[in-house]
């Protein structure tokens, strides 16, 4: 969908960015909303800095979506996994550039 | 409840009231659980997500595990490890509404975590026992699903045989990410026009393992 979206708004997003920090996804305020969602889900690290990052890129509406998007991804992921949705033999192949840019193949659901 | 949330410059209504319309929802009685043990099983995975154990919950020793793996470190579950919980007695709607609980409880202490506010205190329960509810007609665990759904294993029928927390589920998607209707438009705005909704999703998943 990320793919999808980009095109739909003719950018161009880096998609190794999501899985490598030292390469930027090429969008507007994607390193710091990538940074924001490292913050929030390191139990150990406190998001503020990164969350002002993104308020002073994105605007105040766009730290409280970007905020509610990480915690509906929480939920989905618990989801997925919790009852097993399994990535189906069509998605991985057409996704195998994605998979093999973000490593995921070691992933099953 | 959720009064913070309405203080939030850019906050839209229909969060705080989402978030209310969990908490209720948690609060009560679900299909093979007390609204007590529901809130006793989303404060095992609220510690649980911050790396702590605990509380003492008197709830079935599979079912406290399940809570802390899905609240704590849920990309390690795999079917072979649900299949421990439901062979050691745990129901398998039991463990459908467990999710359930467990999901939308870290979908909104995730939230606060990164607007930096107090976590919401968990609800008082609600008095009754639970409604029993039967397996749907026509669910069936797939060979590479870990639990039953009514229909194929996927994100819209993911805890089908448990449809209060199907719907509980969706209805705060709607408010935190996108309602269905929104997800067919690529070119969606809201708030975060849908390539920076779409970057947080995504790094998200990929930080907790999940494909999805």
């Amino acid at each position: 969908m990320l793919r999808a979206s980009a095109a739909a708004f003719q950018r161009t997003v880096d998609i190794g960015g999501l899985a490598d920090a030292a390469r930027d996804p090429g969008l507007e305020g994607g390193r710091a909303l990538l940074a924001y969602v490292d913050a929030t889900l390191d139990r150990d690290d406190d998001p503020g800095s990164a969350r002002a990052a993104v308020a002073e890129a994105l605007g105040d509406a766009g730290v409280v979506r970007a905020a509610a998007v990480i915690g509906n991804f929480e939920m989905m992921n618990r989801l997925a996994d919790g009852i097993g949705v399994p990535v189906g033999p069509k998605t991985r192949s057409t996704e195998r550039d994605l998979i093999e840019t973000l490593g995921l193949d070691r992933i099953e659901h | 409840m959720f009064a913070a949330i309405d203080t939030l410059p850019g906050a839209r209504p229909d969060l705080a009231e989402a978030f209310a319309a969990a908490w209720q929802l948690l609060a009560g009685p679900g299909a093979r659980w007390t609204g007590e043990q529901r809130i006793a099983l989303a404060a095992v995975a609220r510690r649980a997500w911050a790396g702590e154990s605990g509380p003492d919950t008197g709830l079935p020793a599979a079912a406290v595990e399940a809570a802390s793996t899905l609240g704590g470190v849920p990309g390690t579950v795999r079917r072979e490890t649900v299949d421990g919980w439901t062979g050691a007695g745990l129901d398998v709607v039991a463990y459908a509404e467990l999710v359930g609980v467990v999901a939308r409880t870290t979908a909104v202490d995730s939230f606060h975590r990164a607007m930096g506010l107090d976590l919401e205190p968990l609800p008082e329960p609600v008095p009754g026992e639970p409604g029993g509810d039967p397996m749907p007609e026509g669910a069936r665990r797939t060979s590479r699903s870990h639990a039953p759904t009514v229909g194929p294993p996927t994100i819209p029928s993911v805890l089908s045989i448990a449809p209060a927390e199907n719907e509980g589920w969706m209805a705060l998607s709607d408010a935190m990410y996108l309602t269905f209707a929104e997800m067919e438009h690529p070119d969606a705005v809201k708030d975060l026009d849908r390539t920076h909704i779409e970057l947080v999703a995504a790094r998200t998943s990929l930080v907790n393992e999940c494909f999805f």
